[in-house]
């Protein structure tokens, strides 16, 4: 591969990568602070995906734009799911309960999906769908692009509220150490609510990021999960900063696989990454995580 | 009589500091080891230690001779080490005759010796009648003695306490004592953490000090007592509190 | 005798009689639903085989279908390529599934369960994608097909009766397997390393160990029945093989009937599949859907599946006061 055809993919993939960490951040912040692995974190991508295509298709509404109502649906729908079903189960005796529900709500919501839209593959096209941009002799695709630049966005936004408000420093208080945080009158049960709506909210939002430049199919959920647990296991478990670097690396990695002619096998090379560091650093590659 | 327990320049680090610090004993076979200190001078760093939920930094232990550092938890209780815990931990869900079963599979392998054997030695400490209620519904008394049956379920040769007194009223803890004195006298070396000095005092042959994780002072009872160094560290360490 | 151990294993040796029996004779009453009696006993035995490690070992596995995949593509590969007939091709799938968990368990059991959770859907996926790319050896989305095997000690394995009495036995070796750890020292192990893991390794319990041994069972059993699946579909490909909804059909029917049990999983199956036969048209597509409610509702209200609400009911019963208190 020549050096611009090398730099060609690494771009790409750091553009995907973006994307691949906003999913990371909202998987990982919901185990930071509630411990619990959301197993249907991708579900609530692929209803974002579906909510913007139904938006577009209908009102003609840009991909875009459409964040403006999917982000504040993904809040309730996330705070929904969290104070319905998550919160009843949250000191049960059996540990798995968790697991076992969020596998429950993610067949749900991905087989409604089927169910309303049917399980052929869909799209948009709008009018820059298929445009590039040249930077150096490198070609871009804008709405990889512009999703990667809202990603920027999104995430500097959230880590200002962490670091910044107070509602940031109740929610790390509460990642460190439930018991603590409440003996100095955070409201943990408030926390544990935003934080599973928040990081529901942004996969969604990943979701419709990832419109113009997907197919969208009921059970694409099932993929981002899947990548989502293996860039916050990249990341390590937890960690914000983990999860945009482990993203990031996931992206140029499969795009480098791609690129080298193993299409097949793109998506089994993040995987076996993943049992790797599993294996050799299961506490990630960048951050600091309890196993 | 032997060593059951020799502890040699043991340390274990954490980030920075030094929990345990160059701590050396010997714990005689059929003794009682008394371990003192004041709160954070490394007493549970040791125990965990000794019994294998940690792994040392620097130092060796053995064990009646022979050589186990660094040796899990079940490794060393198949070598005749056993452990209370300090916030008393039986399974909930299971009775208070399973507790002790699981013990006693370590040396009875079939189901209805196990079972046998457990229901021994809750005899032995008065816990038969209740043997088939969930260990969860058991007063607080009542778990202590369960966390010492389970201890005792797989048949040790030294048994390592942890505060097992504490919260006890006079008339339970009087009990204790003579539980543990009968203990000693079944042959098994005792190595206990204890806060109230009546026990230390009545149950100790010596006496072992830590401060900041090191040895200040080790002897009897009385003799460690009257140790104005030992006098010092509890003093100096409320005037930090 | 002993009270707690050996009363309720004699009690559940009977029941397994019956339930053997029970099933024996369905092909002679219901001799024209072979196929559903057939998934039936079959997915009895690989739900009793995952409860293994889910329930008793505490494990998780959102990819089961990983074993029954590498069953269903060894068994048929070693008989197409190898010409080795199905009578060994099993037992050597078996120890290929066995590999499999040692490995797998290895590495993922010194870490929290829900690593081990999300690693059982990548170890699923990426034996589906190498199936799926793996055109020489494996055929690739063509899929295999498993044709004209030799019969087996005289039976034709093609028979649907024989297939089923396969089954049958599979199921047998699932249900005493997992009695004998239910009444067992490693039944009690396992049940201390879910209490409380720290705790019971000062009682000499060494759970990795028990863990990977449970891991080990559950892998055999699943792989057989992974061989049989291949055996009775005659021809698969990866997305079949390799099924996710196979993988979730599992879990529910553990859950459902209860985890940790003997019979759980089996009463799971037959309610599950059993459901399915009688309410065919209102499943259809919406099997999954359906799925995922049942999970959310049990989970939240019958965490201990129907097993666990059965025995909270007889417990109730005045003359239930002696039974043993554990769940």
């Amino acid at each position: 591969m020549s050096f611009v055809g090398l730099a060609q993919t690494v771009a790409s993939g750091v553009l995907t990568g973006g994307v691949y960490a906003m999913v990371g951040i909202g998987l990982t912040v919901v185990f930071g602070v509630m411990r619990i692995v959301n197993f249907a974190h991708g579900e609530f991508l692929a209803v974002g995906m579906y909510l913007a295509f139904v938006l577009f298709r209908s009102l003609g509404l840009d991909p875009y734009l459409s964040l403006l109502p999917v982000l504040p649906a993904g809040l309730l729908l996330g705070a929904a799911v969290e104070r319905i079903l998550l919160a009843p189960i949250k000191d049960s005796a059996e540990q798995h309960a968790p697991i076992l529900m969020t596998v429950g709500v993610g067949l749900i919501l991905s087989n409604t999906l089927l169910l309303v839209f049917g399980a052929h593959p869909e799209t948009i096209y709008t009018s820059y769908s298929t445009r590039t941009v040249h930077l150096f002799s490198i070609t871009l695709s804008v709405p990889l692009l512009v999703s990667f630049a809202l990603t920027a966005l999104g995430v500097g936004l959230l880590y200002l509220v962490l670091t910044r408000t107070d509602f940031g420093r109740a929610v790390r208080a509460t990642a460190q150490n439930r018991d603590a945080a409440e003996l100095q009158g955070v409201d943990t049960r408030f926390v544990r609510t935003a934080v599973f709506a928040i990081g529901s909210s942004l996969s969604m939002a990943a979701g419709v990021l990832l419109l113009p430049a997907l197919y969208v199919f009921p059970t694409i959920g099932g993929i981002f999960t899947l990548k989502a647990f293996v860039v916050t296991v990249l990341g390590g478990m937890g960690s914000v900063m983990g999860a945009i670097w482990g993203g990031l690396l996931l992206g140029v990695v499969e795009s480098l696989a791609a690129g080298l002619g193993a299409t097949g096998y793109r998506d089994a090379f993040g995987l076996i990454a993943f049992l790797i560091v599993l294996l050799v650093r299961p506490q990630g590659l960048f951050g600091t995580s309890r196993v | 009589m032997g060593i059951a327990l020799a502890v040699r320049s043991l340390s274990k680090d954490f980030g920075g500091v030094h929990a345990v610090d160059g701590v050396d004993f010997d714990a005689e076979e059929g003794s009682v080891l008394g371990l003192i200190g004041p709160n954070g001078a490394g007493k549970t760093t040791l125990f965990n230690l000794v019994s294998g939920y940690l792994s040392p930094t620097r130092g060796r232990i053995a064990l009646f001779g022979k050589e186990v550092t660094g040796l899990r938890p079940f490794a060393l209780a198949r070598l005749g080490v056993s452990r209370t815990f300090q916030v008393v931990r039986p399974f909930p869900r299971l009775s208070v005759l399973e507790n002790v079963m699981v013990g006693a599979f370590l040396h009875h392998k079939a189901a209805a010796e196990a079972e046998r054997h457990a229901l021994a030695v809750l005899t032995r400490l008065g816990l038969a009648r209740q043997a088939d209620m969930p260990a969860s519904a058991l007063t607080l008394a009542a778990r202590k003695k369960l966390e010492i049956a389970k201890a005792l379920a797989v048949q040790p040769r030294l048994l390592l306490l942890d505060e097992v007194v504490a919260g006890l009223n006079p008339s339970e803890m009087t009990a204790t004592i003579e539980l543990i004195r009968g203990i000693r006298q079944s042959g098994v070396t005792i190595v206990i953490v204890e806060h109230i000095l009546k026990v230390i005092l009545g149950l100790c042959d010596r006496v072992v000090v830590l401060d900041h994780g090191r040895k200040i002072a080790e002897g009897t009872a009385p003799e460690v007592a009257a140790n104005p160094e030992v006098i010092s560290a509890y003093l100096g360490s409320d005037d930090d509190a | 005798m002993s009270r707690v151990a050996t009363r309720e294993g004699r009690r559940a040796l009977a029941g397994i009689a019956l339930v053997l029996a029970a099933f024996a004779a369905f092909p002679w009453v219901f001799g024209g639903k072979l196929n559903f009696g057939f998934s039936l006993v079959l997915f009895a035995a690989l739900a009793t085989s995952w409860d293994l490690l889910g329930g008793w070992a505490g494990q998780l596995s959102l990819g089961h279908t990983a074993f029954v995949g590498m069953g269903a593509y060894v068994s048929t590969l070693l008989w197409t390529r190898a010409g080795i007939p199905f009578g060994v091709g099993l037992p050597l799938a078996m120890l290929s599934g066995v590999a499999l968990a040692l490995v797998w368990g290895a590495i993922t059991f010194r870490l929290r369960g829900a690593y081990f959770s999300l690693s059982s859907i990548a170890v699923a996926e990426v034996l589906r994608i190498l199936a799926n790319n793996w055109v020489s050896v494996t055929g690739g989305p063509e899929g295999l097909s498993l044709n004209d095997l030799p019969p087996l000690f005289g039976f034709d394995l093609y028979d649907r009766r024989v297939e089923y009495y396969l089954a049958l036995l599979l199921l047998a070796a699932a249900l005493l397997t997992s009695w004998r750890v239910s009444s067992s020292r490693a039944g009690f192990y396992l049940e201390a390393i879910r209490e409380d893991q720290d705790s019971s390794m000062a009682m000499g319990v060494n759970p990795l160990k028990m863990k990977l041994a449970a891991f080990c069972l559950s892998a055999a059993l699943s792989t057989a029945g992974g061989c049989l699946y291949g055996l009775f579909l005659a021809y698969f490909e990866p997305q079949g093989a390799f099924s996710l909804d196979l993988s979730v059909q599992l879990v529910l029917m553990a859950i459902v009937g209860g985890m940790g049990t003997v019979f759980g999983p089996t009463l799971g199956a037959l309610v599950l599949l059993g459901s399915q036969e009688a309410f065919r048209s209102t499943f259809q597509q919406r099997s999954l859907f359906i799925y995922g409610i049942v999970i959310v509702i049990i989970v939240r209200y019958a965490p201990d599946g129907l097993l666990g609400r059965l025995r909270l009911l007889l417990r109730r019963a005045p003359w239930a006061s002696r039974l043993p208190s554990a769940p």
